[in-house]
């Protein structure tokens, strides 16, 4: 059984009201598309022991054992274990920016992928947690797999307002302060902002030892430039408006771009990140399927 | 500067301000478009600006140039400046330059080192070597008749180069009309053949002889229509080329040869019998202002006859002589050379002067009756000697032969000097063929009408067209008892001789009877003889180079008066001692003009006819026995009789005399011999030579007679290659001329050209003087004693036409030019004189002219400008486009 491209399609889902739906939308075609996949099976990891200690809780200590061996041995429950997974989002203005091809906006998009991959791990019964951040983080909702904390993902990622203006450093600098347990840090953003700061940002993750992957979301536009006549561009964050033959000023765009990104995937590389390009007109489960692709990746070295 | 034609189509160029507005307006159109790579565009914005924008305004420039440059070109823009300024010449269409170059023989009149010729083919290979690649060049003589060297436009300069090194003078004057319709129908077929060819330029190099361009000429007619006409197809310039005065030339020319008799009394010995005794008189004109001396050299057949000395006054006239006795019969060649000139003659062609006198051993006479004894008493007027045998040599010299009408038909008329019709009743179609072939062709006819005439008939066959024979219509017969004559002041050369003679009887002629005749063309027609009543009794008229006499009563006393009882006669005039000296005279009339056809002049035609009778009257038996010349043993009665029969469908062979021939003796070498196809009409053979262009003496022989008198006289001769001749004519080719089996010509220039006077510019018309002296500045000296003599400019259009001043600045450009030390050139007189010209002389058509054609000059450069510019625009676009797109 195949899953109906429909469902990834993002001209589909913009059609579709609600992050809810939208996820659900996504999570469903691509599990049903899953049967059998290969990743199924990275939840439960296995319990140990270990000998008491004083001090340790006593409801943890293993009676059976005890009784069979006389001696305290402690149960490690799967809890730390578990997948704690990070969904960092770019909430910047800069991401508001739905170019001519695109049915969503990078924003609109970044909460699809951001919701279908809360409802991924929840499914898995890992933890998930959620920040929103634009040059600032702005709404961090700590991780947690109970299954109640899907609508409180939810209800975050649809409260999302749009920020002023990314400053990628200093927003993952705070975040990296809060995000105190090791897990995975997705970062949905457009990551424009002066490589160096990003660069900076992005080291903090590392330092304390998360998984970081980034989910680059640009528009098409953003990648082609295809635009044929005179054009006044204004900036969505405030830069100055600047009236452009856009045929004339493509290709030196589309060099500064392709820096752009080289240089953001240079930096990626250099510090363990995995990185990842979600075209907004591309269908989500191109995305997701790259990200667990990579996450296996990790996973399994 | 440069004005415009239609100024207002320069409003046009407003559009130009369409472009900046887009420019501006797609600038604020910019549709708004918010972003977030704004970092990215901002980097790429500032790499690419600097280009852009220069880009951006060079595209806009070229938009605005496209419609500026298509503005102006509406606006029709006219070149003010000089031609030379290199643009419109160098970068201008290709052009079409009809090189007309006055053939005429005073361009050889020599003056400085150069002759005319030399100037104008100077001047015209500076317009060659100083053209464009890519013009084309025609080469026309300007000559009579035109001749056209180079008619299709020849692209290769060396060929014209060529050509015009071979240019020579033809010894004619020149015919403008028919020339410059000749360069307009040229104009229109290049137009056809080669169209790239879009400006048409027209220069004609003339030494502006009066002979030439004057439109009063009789010859050529106006040509400033045939002008007007061209210059409505071509811009037209004219080169002077000829001296700047005329006033130090010196031109002596014989201007005519002739021979003249000797008269003794009444009764001439004309020059033209054997053992005559005449006279060669040589007109000599000075065409040049100083007194000229020379010496007349008469040659006759080669041998030097005399030599006087003689001088002309300025612009005068004068006349050599030379007594000369022809004691052989056949034609005679005469030649007068002008020896030892002083001061140096400068145009030696119009040095010599041929005559050719045909010297018969006796002169024929036809009297054809139109009943019994109608022609007795006329035959013996004429040749008094034959039945009383008084004086031998008169015997010898007239021959009359008496015939009835079908003499008409059965033999050839060409040898006879004289065809007396006496009394004749009707003349049938083939006779008035004969007639009227004999009459145009250079014969003398008189007609005597009488009581047996059908004046009906006569009116009808003889004064009627096409050929008409009949100098007056006739009435029906009058008789009146009291006629009196009025001889009209004896001013007529028939009737001269009586005057001061009043008792030689003329006036006393006793005449009842006449026909009342009404001259048919009075312009033509002389009446030599009248009645008191105004009734002409003797009218003479030309017919082409033939004679018509007509005499309106009989010359036989057999004429009865209709009506009377008694029988009365119409007249007693033969009887009376008027009639033999008046016949006499007639006759000698008749004989001396008869060398008339032998005597042309250059560009006319030569013809001729070879008698072949004997050949035929032996086969027809139309010869009455009343005919005493039929048995004229003649010598080629003798020559058909060995066998040199002249068969129908014969040729003529013709030698032309060389081109040197003009200076050098009188029997040059032929310079080729042309083979005629002769036509043979009842006993004649008859040729056609259409056109003459060399001066000199012509020679005409049957082709038969030539192979055979060749292969005796040098059996390697060949048909067409004739043997040189010695100065003294061979004995064999005498008794050729004697026998009448050799004719000979002298073609003689028309020497109206040798006079170098020069048109003035105030006979030229308006349009003409101003383009002429536009294109010469100096030309002023044409109608004023100011004599700058520089030297025909260089290549230079007509564009200063239309400014008043050009004139003046050229002149002076042009002496500093040429560097020269032209003291005369520089001349305040020289200046002054031209300003009026120019002033006064506007003439709106030329100045279209030459308008159009710069209008045609400018054109093209700006539609390619417009071109270019659109292709640099569409190109830069498409690379900005593209540069984009990569």
């Amino acid at each position: 059984m195949t899953a109906s491209p429909t469902f990834f399609d993002p001209r589909t889902l913009a059609r579709l009201n609600g992050l809810a739906l939208r996820a659900r939308h996504i999570v469903e075609g691509y599990v049903a598309g899953l049967h059998r996949s290969p990743y199924r099976g990275f939840s439960i990891e296995f319990a140990e022991h270990r000998e008491y200690a004083p001090g340790d809780d006593l409801r943890y200590v293993d009676w059976k054992v005890f009784g069979r061996t006389d001696k305290f041995y402690l149960k490690q429950y799967e809890d730390e274990t578990n997948l704690l997974c990070y969904v960092l989002l770019d909430t910047s203005r800069s991401m508001s920016y739905r170019g001519p091809g695109s049915a969503l906006s990078k924003l609109e998009y970044a909460q699809c992928l951001a919701a279908a991959l809360a409802w991924l791990v929840l499914r898995q019964q890992d933890s998930v947690g959620l920040a929103t951040f634009d040059e600032a983080p702005r709404t961090v909702i700590r991780p947690s797999g109970s299954p109640a904390h899907w609508p409180v993902v939810l209800n975050a990622l649809e409260q999302v307002a749009p920020g002023p203006r990314s400053d990628l450093g200093a927003a993952f600098a705070a975040l990296a302060a809060r995000l105190v347990r090791r897990g995975v840090v997705v970062v949905l953003s457009d990551l424009f902002d002066d490589p160096a700061r990003l660069s900076a940002g992005l080291r903090q993750f590392r330092f304390r030892h998360h998984d970081v992957i980034l989910l680059h979301v640009l528009d098409s536009a953003e990648l082609l430039f295809p635009f044929d006549d005179g054009k006044r561009f204004t900036g969505l964050e405030g830069e100055p408006a600047a009236s452009v033959d856009a045929r004339a000023i493509r290709g030196a765009y589309l060099a500064e771009m392709e820096k752009f990104l080289a240089g953001v995937k240079s930096t990626a590389r250099a510090q363990g990140i995995d990185y990842l390009l979600a075209r907004t007109d591309r269908p989500f489960d191109e995305t997701l399927a790259a990200y667990l692709a990579a996450r296996l990746a990790r996973v399994k070295p | 500067m440069m004005p415009f034609a239609s100024a207002t189509l320069l409003l046009w160029g407003l559009a130009a301000a369409i472009p900046i507005a887009i420019h501006l307006w797609s600038r604020r159109r910019h549709e708004e478009h918010a972003w977030a790579a704004m970092a990215f565009l901002m980097a790429a914005l500032r790499q690419h600006a600097r280009r852009a924008r220069f880009q951006e305004w060079l595209l806009l420039t070229l938009r605005i140039a496209v419609l500026v440059l298509f503005a102006i070109a509406l606006a029709d823009p006219r070149t003010a400046g000089r031609a030379n300024s290199a643009f419109p010449l160098a970068g201008g269409e290709p052009t079409h330059h009809v090189l007309v170059i006055d053939a005429s023989y005073s361009m050889d009149l020599r003056h400085g080192e150069r002759t005319g010729l030399d100037r104008a083919r100077e001047a015209a290979l500076a317009i060659v070597r100083n053209a464009p690649q890519g013009d084309g060049f025609s080469l026309v003589l300007l000559a009579d008749p035109a001749s056209v060297v180079l008619g299709e436009p020849v692209f290769d300069t060396a060929a014209v180069e060529q050509e015009l090194n071979a240019l020579r003078t033809a010894p004619a004057g020149a015919d403008l009309t028919s020339t410059l319709a000749r360069v307009r129908e040229l104009l229109a077929q290049a137009r056809q053949r080669v169209p790239r060819l879009a400006r048409r330029h027209v220069v004609v190099f003339s030494d502006m002889a009066r002979n030439t361009w004057d439109p009063g000429n009789q010859a050529t007619g106006d040509w400033r229509r045939s002008w007007q006409e061209l210059a409505e197809a071509a811009v037209l310039e004219v080169r002077d080329v000829g001296p700047r005065t005329t006033s130090d030339l010196v031109n002596l020319a014989i201007v005519a040869l002739r021979s003249a008799a000797v008269v003794e009394g009444p009764v001439a010995r004309h020059d033209l019998q054997a053992g005559g005794e005449g006279r060669l008189e040589a007109v000599l004109r000075n065409f040049g202002s100083r007194a000229t001396s020379a010496t007349v050299e008469f040659q006759v057949d080669g041998r030097p006859l005399a030599a006087p000395a003689i001088t002309v006054p300025p612009r005068g006239e004068a006349v050599a002589t030379a007594r000369v006795r022809f004691d052989s019969p056949g034609d005679h060649v005469a030649k007068a050379t002008l020896r030892a000139v002083r001061p140096p003659d400068e145009l030696p062609l119009d040095d010599h002067r041929w005559l050719v006198i045909p010297v018969r051993d006796r002169g024929e006479v036809l009297c054809v009756e139109g009943g019994l004894d109608e022609a007795r008493f006329l035959a013996l007027a004429l040749a008094p000697g034959t039945r009383g045998a008084t004086a031998a040599r008169d015997a010898q010299s007239i021959r009359v032969g008496i015939a009835s009408e079908t003499a008409l038909l059965d033999r050839s008329l060409h040898r006879y000097d004289l065809i007396a019709l006496c009394n004749v009743a009707r003349l049938s179609d083939r006779e008035t063929q004969a007639i009227g072939d004999y009459v145009y062709r250079g014969g003398r006819l008189a007609i005597f009408p009488g009581d047996r005439t059908d004046i009906a008939n006569f009116n009808e066959r003889l004064g009627g067209r096409p050929r008409r024979l009949l100098p007056a219509s006739l009435g029906p017969p009058r008789s009146q008892d009291d006629l009196r004559i009025d001889p009209r002041g004896y001013r007529d050369p028939l009737i001269a001789p009586f005057r001061g003679q009043e008792r030689a009887g003329l006036l006393s002629t006793p005449i009842w009877c006449y026909l009342p005749a009404t001259v048919i063309d009075a312009n033509a027609a002389r009446v030599a003889l009248a009645f008191h009543n105004g009734d002409p009794w003797l009218v003479h008229e030309p017919f082409g180079p033939g004679h018509v006499w007509l005499c309106t009563t009989t010359a036989a006393p057999r004429s009865r008066i209709a009506g009377s009882d008694p029988p009365r006669p119409w007249n007693a005039w033969a009887t009376w001692p008027s009639f033999v000296p008046l016949m006499q005279t007639l006759l000698h009339e008749a004989l001396a003009g008869r060398s008339a056809v032998r005597n042309i002049l250059v560009g006319g035609p030569l013809t001729g006819a070879f008698a072949q009778e004997a050949n035929d009257s032996s086969r027809e038996s139309g010869t009455t026995a009343s005919d005493s010349v039929g048995d004229n043993a003649r010598g080629n009665t003798g020559d058909n009789a060995s066998g040199n029969a002249i068969a129908s469908g014969e040729s003529v062979l013709v030698e032309l005399p060389s081109p040197a021939s003009a200076m050098a003796s009188a029997f040059a070498e032929p310079a080729e011999t042309q083979r005629i196809a002769a036509e043979r009409v009842g006993f004649e053979l008859r040729w056609l030579l259409p056109a003459t262009s060399i001066p000199g003496i012509y020679v005409a022989r049957p082709s038969h007679l030539d192979s055979d008198s060749k292969s005796k006289a040098n059996a390697s001769d060949t048909l067409s290659t004739m043997s040189p001749r010695g100065d003294s004519l061979s004995s064999e080719r005498d008794t050729q001329a004697t026998m009448g089996v050799e004719q000979r010509f002298a073609v003689n220039i028309d020497t109206r050209e040798s006079d170098p006077q020069r048109i003035d510019a105030d006979d030229l018309p308006a349009s003409l003087r101003e383009s002429f002296l536009a294109s010469n500045p100096d030309a002023s000296g044409l109608s004023g004693p100011t004599g700058a003599a520089a030297t025909p400019g260089v290549f230079r259009g007509v564009e200063m036409a239309g400014t008043g001043s050009a004139g003046t600045e050229s002149a002076g450009a042009e002496s500093a030019s040429t560097g020269s030390a032209n003291a005369e050139s520089a001349d305040d007189g020289t200046v002054g004189a031209k300003e009026p010209f120019a002033e006064a002389g506007r003439d709106d058509r030329a100045t279209r002219a030459v308008a159009d054609s710069e209008q045609r000059r400018w054109f093209r450069p700006l539609l390619a400008m417009i071109a270019m510019t659109l292709v640099a625009e569409s190109l830069l676009a498409w690379r900005m486009g593209r540069r984009g797109g990569a």
